[in-house]
């Protein structure tokens, strides 16, 4: 009897504890985003005063290790960004909570209004329902010289004629035998994290292969090993052996100081090239490797988690974010590719006539996501070490028939996700 | 064991009336004793129970009971034959038998028997003219048991024998020996993270001291990434923590050296017995038992290898340092697979249990 | 003659051995030394005596760096706490719990010692996964925003990384050992004039047990000050991170091998200061634990 009362006593206290904000973590990042994103929670918190939003920056490093940390500690914020792909993982595992479900479901926390307006790569979905919302995308891109092709004489790729894989290789080459870069292409093959499966995956894919089946999410056999797959391994090995990019370069920022002919990497570093090479710089589609041009998309994302006490003020900040003025808003400040075509047209750069429409196009249409199973994060890091395997010089069809085996087992080990 | 357990009564108190004092010693007891019992004894049980299910560190099932199952994937073993043959073109091909069916790829072969399922390549070895290939559930695992002892065997000798070395070089105490003792002693005291730190500088390929020095000494050096080189990078830990770690095996066996009585190598030197007959007659059986204390828990600690790797080297290259310990942390945390990584706990206790046991015994009948 | 002939490859011998000793801390010698280097100095100087060329140092730069971009503060004020709290709990728990083994006839008591002993078999290691799992099921009180509040883990907190490793079979041991050799004639006497057994503990017993307090004080102070592996698995929040791991996360972020080695500096030199301050305790110590 005793106990129980002291339990209420305590549970009394505990409610009286719970401070009136609403807690939300992200990644710390750069400081023009965490800047404008700050901005956009005081603009809130003006109008919000009795569910204020509090931000607490988590460096990226470290990021899912707390999260992780955070639900073992049952300590979770109630908002919580997340990295698209990961979003099937923690709904799986209980840490989310959907957004919306369907029409008839009653306690949906947001409308469909909310989110009517944002493209593929704007929603995290699992198992038809709405988990997660991000204002803003990346996208992949070759950066490279508009002198370098002029002088080589090469066509200047189009969203809708893409270069090649032939076309491709062809100009390595050249670039190669002209001899005056030190380094042809680097598509940064040691990239730690995400990269591998993120930078990776939309080659794959133009190639014929995936990382698994997207009906079931049971069987990666004839996916992650198909011809396609392999063709693009054997591919990354004949640009090792050529020559045309490097296993290990120490050197930094070699693009702006004219040493890399060409660099397959994120809108991210759009901003810093512009500044070092101006006019000069050339932002191109990725390489077609028989399906087309891809990039990857979903970036981070907004989620309420399952202890939220108040997911329903929660959810209004979400939605709050996800207006076409603050999604606009939030891109003007960072650079990033907005998630709605109207925030786009509202947007300088992603306009109709703007510098970076190609990019905002390619996010909206050539996009192929990461596959949406709670087996992602391990399908990551699998395919991961594959490529590091390949690129150390491993046989492909060992190293991606080893990959399978291992992600077919690690579904297996967790009861299929189910 | 040295404690007379019974002789133990004549410390306690004789005076009777302690009824009420009874009760404060008991508080002082409960706590250290509750202490044990929850974060030591619990755990042990829990850590039972836990490996005979799949539960997981954050998962929405709840537990489900598997028996065995986890202990089957972590030992599992087979051996299968292989055939060599010429084909028609000329060239040779290995050809997989199992349950009398051929297979050209182990793969097929694998995926094509329901028991095998979750198998690979382990190692190969042939016997005369016939060949096999050891297939692992969990290759992972046996590499990582194997690294552990290869670690063991490595580190093991170099600690001991400096260690033995130091002990007898600083064997008779002169001015200033005891600050000499304190130098051999520091990198004890100090965090392996801190030194892990520094060695992975030393250990640079281009620009590390290790390097730098062995090319001085030697021109045609061709200098080796030891960090970074599977043939080299488990070795390049043990060396480090041996120079880590001699301080204590040094003073342990500065004391049996010290327990040695002067007379016998008084006697021995009147007799005109050599400096190394002294060492093989003398002081060799005098450190025996000592030796083998030494020996067995220089092994039990090593056994233990986990946070060199996590620092320097996250079990890479290519799985060559990857330990039992920091596999099981590994999969129990890091995968959340917890029973998983429990069971591998459970195995690295069996394997300190039977060497504490050794220990003992043979510690034991020496007396 | 014939003596100093002999006297001299003795210290021949004797300064040999001293240039080893010091050749063998080299590696600690050269953390402090880069320290006051900025990175590409570390590189350039990586000959053997060039190391320790400091005309061209940058002062106490890394240190600032270190001190202003990383959360360094933090993680020693974590390490302190812990650190503090663990040996002054960790030597009241082991010595009143093997004062009490050693002096009262508890039913049982062979039972307890014959445990401890087998007890002292079990690696932290090995229970440290079910650890984890135990420790994110239990409750907790604490002080939030003016008010109790209950928690209902213990996961990433202060107290999860001191309490497990309080109590311990080796430390009571030594305390048993040591107090076996204290005669009990003084503490009876107390106790016929009357005298509680706190009183007797903390002014009769205690005051006479000063090396062994202190060899269990700084073994506790040398496993706390460096912990690794259960910080790193239970305290992953920046608020409630050691020095250890904040290390290890630093090292493997940083590329600026200056700052490093001033982090690196900074978590050593208390260590040392310690460790010269009360090496003979701490030797001491071990022996009897190895005698055991």
């Amino acid at each position: 009897m005793l106990r129980k009362v002291c339990l209420v006593v305590l549970l009394l206290f505990c409610t009286q504890a719970r401070s009136e904000t609403i807690q939300l973590w992200r990644t710390l990042s750069d400081d023009d985003e965490m800047r404008t994103f700050a901005q956009q929670v005081k603009r809130y918190n003006r109008v919000h005063p009795e569910a204020k939003v509090s931000i607490e920056a988590i460096p990226h490093g470290t990021y899912a290790d707390s999260v992780i940390g955070g639900a073992l500690a049952r300590d979770l914020p109630c908002i919580l960004a997340v990295d698209q792909p990961n979003v099937a993982n923690y709904a799986w595992a209980g840490l989310i909570q959907p957004l919306y479900v369907d029409e008839e479901y009653s306690h949906n926390l947001l409308s469909q209004d909310d989110f009517e307006h944002v493209n593929s790569n704007g929603i995290g979905i699992y198992q038809n329902k709405v988990y997660s919302l991000g204002p803003f995308d990346i996208a992949l891109a070759l950066f490279t010289r508009r002198s370098l092709l002029q002088e080589l004489n090469v066509r200047i790729p189009t969203l809708e004629h893409p270069w090649s894989v032939e076309e491709f290789n062809v100009l390595l080459d050249q670039i190669q035998q002209q001899g005056l870069y030190k380094y042809i292409f680097d598509l940064n093959l040691l990239g730690v994290g995400e990269w591998p499966a993120y930078g990776f995956l939309p080659m794959l894919y133009s190639a014929g292969g995936d990382f698994v089946d997207r009906v079931e999410y049971q069987i990666a056999e004839g996916y992650l090993n198909s011809e396609g797959a392999v063709t693009w391994g054997l591919w990354l090995q004949k640009m090792l052996r050529e020559g045309f990019i490097q296993y290990t370069s120490l050197e930094h920022g070699q693009f702006e100081k004219g040493l890399l002919a060409i660099h397959y990497t994120g809108s991210w570093m759009v901003d810093r090239y512009q500044k070092a090479i101006g006019d000069d710089l050339l932002i191109l589609p990725p390489v077609d490797f028989g399906n087309g041009a891809y990039i990857g998309g979903g970036s981070w994302h907004y989620t309420i988690t399952r202890n939220c006490t108040k997911p329903k003020q929660a959810s209004k900040f979400i939605a709050y974010l996800m207006t076409n003025e603050e999604i606009a808003f939030f891109n003007r400040g960072s650079g990033f590719i907005p998630t709605s075509a109207e925030a786009a047209n509202q947007l300088e750069l992603y306009r109709e006539s703007g510098a970076l429409r190609k990019l905002y196009l390619t996010s909206e249409r050539n996009v192929v996501l990461r596959p949406a199973t709670p087996a992602y994060p391990a399908i990551s890091a699998i395919f991961s070490q594959a490529v590091r395997r390949i690129a150390q010089g491993a046989s492909v069809t060992e190293s991606l028939d080893r990959a399978v085996d291992e992600i077919e087992l690690n579904i297996l080990d967790n009861r299929g996700y189910q | 064991m040295p404690i007379k357990l019974p002789k133990d009564a004549e410390h306690q108190f004789n005076y009777n009336s302690i009824q009420q004092d009874k009760l404060t010693a008991g508080l002082m007891l409960v706590p250290a004793l509750f202490l044990l019992f929850v974060f030591l004894c619990i755990p042990l049980v829990v850590s039972v129970g836990v490996s005979l299910t799949d539960e997981r560190l954050i998962s929405p099932n709840s537990a489900r009971f598997v028996g065995l199952e986890n202990y089957k994937k972590l030992l599992g073993l087979q051996i299968i034959e292989v055939n060599r043959f010429n084909r028609e073109s000329g060239s040779e091909a290995d050809e997989f038998v199992y349950k009398d069916k051929r297979y050209s790829k182990l793969r097929n072969l694998v995926r094509n028997n329901a028991e095998l399922l979750g198998y690979s390549e382990l190692s190969r070895f042939t016997v005369w003219d016939k060949s096999w290939v050891i297939v692992a559930r969990d290759v992972l695992f046996i590499r990582s048991f194997l690294n552990t002892c290869k670690f063991v065997l490595m580190v093991v000798p170099i600690q001991v024998l400096l260690a033995l070395a130091l002990a007898l070089a600083l064997r008779r105490n002169f001015i200033g020996s005891g600050i000499i003792k304190l130098l051999f002693f520091t990198p004890v005291v100090t965090s392996m993270v801190v030194v892990c730190v520094v060695w992975s500088l030393m250990l640079h390929q281009q620009e590390g001291l290790i390097n730098q020095v062995i090319a001085s000494l030697w021109p045609l050096y061709d200098a080796i990434d030891w960090l970074n080189d599977p043939a080299w990078s488990l070795f390049a830990i043990a060396a480090m923590s041996a120079w880590q770690g001699v301080g204590v095996q040094m003073l342990i066996l500065l004391a049996g050296l010290q327990a040695i009585p002067n007379s016998l190598y008084e006697a021995a030197s009147l007799d005109g017995a050599s400096r190394w007959s002294q060492f093989l007659h003398i002081t060799l059986p005098g450190l025996r038992h000592t030796l083998i204390f030494v020996v067995l828990s220089t092994t039990i600690f090593a056994f233990a290898l986990f946070v060199q790797v996590d620092v320097l080297t996250q079990g890479g290259p290519q799985d060559s340092t990857s330990t039992v310990l920091f596999y099981a942390i590994e999969k129990g945390f890091r995968q959340q697979q917890i029973a998983y990584g429990s069971t591998v706990c459970i195995l690295y206790f069996v394997v300190i249990l039977t060497l504490s046991l050794i220990q003992k015994k043979l510690l034991g009948y020496e007396k | 003659m014939r003596n100093k002939q002999r006297m001299l490859p003795r210290y021949i011998y004797r300064v040999a051995l001293a240039l080893t000793g010091v050749l063998f801390v080299l590696p600690i010698i050269f953390v402090f030394v880069a320290s006051f280097k900025n990175e590409n100095q570390i590189f350039a100087d990586a000959g053997f005596l060039s190391m320790f060329d400091l005309t061209e140092g940058v002062g106490f730069q890394n240190y600032q760096k270190v001190i202003e971009h990383t959360p360094f503060l933090n993680y020693l004020t974590n390490s302190i706490v812990i650190t503090l709290v663990s040996v002054v709990l960790g030597t009241l728990v082991n010595s009143m719990a093997a004062y009490s083994l050693l002096r009262f006839p508890w039913v049982g008591k062979q039972g307890i010692l014959v445990l401890l002993l087998a007890l002292l078999i079990v690696p932290f290691e090995a229970v440290v996964l079910p650890l984890v799992f135990i420790v994110t099921q239990l409750p907790w009180i604490e002080y939030q925003n003016g008010s109790w509040s209950l928690v209902y883990s213990w996961f990433n907190s202060l107290h999860v990384q001191i309490i497990p490793e309080l109590a311990n079979p080796f430390f009571i041991f030594l305390f048993y050992q040591y107090f076996k050799n204290i005669p009990k004639d003084y503490e009876e006497a107390a106790l016929i004039d009357g005298a509680s057994i706190w009183k007797i503990f903390f002014t009769i017993v205690m005051p006479m047990a000063k090396p062994v307090i202190a060899a269990v004080a700084i073994l506790t102070f040398l496993r706390s000050w460096n912990a690794y592996l259960l910080p790193v698995l239970v305290a992953n929040a920046q608020d409630v991170r050691p020095l250890m791991p904040g290390m290890q996360q630093f090292f493997s972020h940083s590329v600026d091998w200056g700052a490093v080695m001033a982090y690196a500096s900074m978590t050593t030199l208390p260590v040392l200061i310690v460790f010269f301050a009360l090496h003979k305790y701490l030797v001491d110590g071990l022996k009897t634990g190895v005698k055991r």
